[in-house]
């Protein structure tokens, strides 16, 4: 019936794809696909190619940055730049906006990722195909919940501004982990950081959970929890926050 | 006439910062506005009357902070955002990266028509708006003048039943703006409803069955541009207004009173002769001005005082 609300509508797959295929033409159009592929294949050269441990650590932080690149201020534009509002005149959704938009950018990121498979693989032989596989499928839990964390930003922070903002998540993770800062506080502040931090899908979890499964060391009790239920968080929030913001809080005044 | 939208003493605030509970701008201060099924209703007022802010908030992109909003007699904003009601924004909020038709295929694909219904209606609505000849180009290449046009086909492309356009007319050529008034004349003789906010006092005489006169967040007369005449008054502050009424009245009897002012029609005597007839019958004049029974002359009159609610022009 006309004039009722569209925001009770059923999530529509149809929109979904249409969200996902402006945002693949965004980014090949764009030449942000061309950077996150640069800014992914480059730092192989630098790479120590003894331990394969080393080598996936590698690959995971590299596709780190470039589903960076590709993600956050392009994810912020679209919020910003007001094409977020005309589409919901038009019945889209917030939830139907974001899955579109995560999933193109979560998909070309596994294809960085894939791309980057066979120089991580090149230097030396896998023991076991079923490990590795185990090793990617985390990469890929880290990838998503590194984008449900670009998601929830994206509602708060404009523009680059959010793509910029995400560039220290990556460092402030270590030197929170790191004793000397955490000594300097009173002991359930320092437990509070340290288990808020534990939570982040951050490529140190994934990295953990690759030693676990390559180097037999104790799996963390907590890494699992961060890169697989985490994220599931992480995108109800940033829907919440998107349903809950007025979409023409930009386009006014 | 059945309302296809009513505002109900609908008040916007913005606040100073984020978390900020000090509001910075009073945007709407009360709107009551009804628009009618398959009116042409116009937005008039300077620039930071709330015009745009009513237009969001009647698009449902925006949240009112206090007042009621009803579209097609049943939504309210606290159900969410109203189905059936297009928005075209002043700036161009459109994917620059995007040809033109496959950002009216992406707005198709929201609506979820399928492939080959897609397709016609893209192409329809393009010829509609005059761009098939655009229909490749990119948006980022795109005039001003196109722009516009794009933004009403955007709108249009869901087949809405209430449009509401925020200043389309604005910085086109003579030649843009009469193609986008066709095309809004053509929309509402389809029986669409539109909702135009603008600045081009002529275009809105000519489009618009009513308008709306906002100033300061609130609606300060509905005007019936039918009823301006083009007529020229001389409009006289004087002293002892109901004796000179009167005097005057004996001699001109169209001549209106409104406080201390006598309005005297031009129609067959110059100012000089009208003047020259109260010094001859005692009356003395303060003051005098030409008015002319038209649109810009009415706007000016009612932004230069203070507000009165819903004042008609008849």
């Amino acid at each position: 019936m006309m004039g009722l609300d569209s925001t009770a509508q059923r999530v529509s797959l149809v929109r979904i794809g249409a969200v996902a295929i402006v945002r693949l033409r965004r980014l090949l159009r764009t030449r942000r696909l061309l950077l996150a592929a640069v800014m992914t294949l480059l730092p192989w050269f630098i790479v120590d190619p003894t331990l394969l441990v080393a080598r996936l650590s590698a690959l995971t932080e590299f596709t780190v940055i470039g589903l960076t690149v590709l993600g956050a201020g392009a994810l912020a534009e679209d919020l910003d730049g007001g094409q977020y509002a005309i589409a919901l005149t038009h019945g889209c959704t917030p939830i139907e906006l974001l899955a579109g938009e995560a999933a193109t950018t979560l998909l070309l990121a596994v294809v960085l990722a894939a791309v980057q498979l066979p120089i991580a693989l090149g230097a030396g032989t896998v023991a076991h195909l079923a490990t590795l596989l185990l090793c990617l499928g985390w990469l890929v839990a880290l990838l998503v919940g590194w984008m449900s964390i670009m998601l929830v930003a994206s509602t708060a922070i404009n523009g680059v501004g959010n793509a910029v903002a995400m560039i220290p998540l990556l460092t402030i993770v270590p030197i929170l982990q790191g004793t000397a800062l955490l000594e300097r506080l009173p002991a359930p502040a320092a437990a509070v950081v340290r288990f808020g931090v534990e939570l982040l899908p951050t490529p140190q979890q994934a990295t953990r959970m690759y030693e676990a499964l390559l180097l037999g060391a104790t799996p963390p009790r907590l890494a699992p929890i961060a890169l697989v239920i985490a994220p599931i968080g992480f995108f109800a929030l940033a829907t919440l926050r998107l349903a809950r913001l007025e979409p023409a809080r930009r386009i006014a005044v | 006439m059945t309302a296809v939208l009513r505002a109900r003493a609908l008040v916007k605030l913005y606040y100073a910062g984020f978390g900020s509970a000090k509001c910075s701008i009073e945007a709407l201060r009360g709107i009551d506005l009804e628009v009618g099924e398959g009116e042409l209703l116009g937005l008039l007022g300077p620039n930071g009357a709330g015009k745009s802010t009513f237009l969001l908030c009647a698009a449902g992109l925006q949240k009112p902070d206090s007042g009621t909003l009803e579209w097609f007699g049943t939504a309210r904003w606290a159900l969410g955002r109203p189905a059936g009601v297009a928005y075209v924004p002043e700036r161009s909020f459109y994917h620059r990266f995007l040809t033109v038709r496959e950002a009216l295929e992406f707005y198709a694909t929201l609506h979820e028509l399928p492939g080959r219904e897609r397709a016609a209606r893209v192409a329809a609505v393009l010829d509609r708006v005059g761009m098939s000849e655009h229909a490749g180009k990119r948006i980022s290449q795109l005039s001003r003048g196109m722009l516009q046009r794009l933004g009403v086909a955007q709108a249009i492309i869901g087949r809405p039943r209430l449009v509401l356009l925020d200043e389309t007319l604005s910085g086109l050529d003579p030649v843009g703006a009469r193609a986008v008034r066709e095309l809004l004349r053509s929309l509402r003789d389809q029986g669409v409803t539109i909702l135009l906010s603008s600045h081009d006092l002529l275009s809105l005489e000519h489009l618009a069955s009513r308008i709306a006169v906002i100033n300061a967040g609130r609606v300060h007369a509905t005007l019936d541009p039918a009823a301006f005449t083009g007529a020229r008054w001389l409009v006289l502050t004087v002293d002892a207004a109901p004796l000179a009424v009167r005097l005057i009245r004996s001699r001109r009897p169209t001549t209106r009173v409104d406080g201390d002012e006598l309005h005297v029609p031009l129609d067959a005597a110059s100012p000089e002769e009208v003047i020259a007839d109260c010094h001859a019958l005692g009356i003395t004049v303060r003051a005098s001005r030409i008015r002319r029974d038209d649109l810009e002359h009415r706007f000016f009159e009612l932004i230069e005082r203070p507000a009165r609610v819903a004042e008609p022009n008849t």
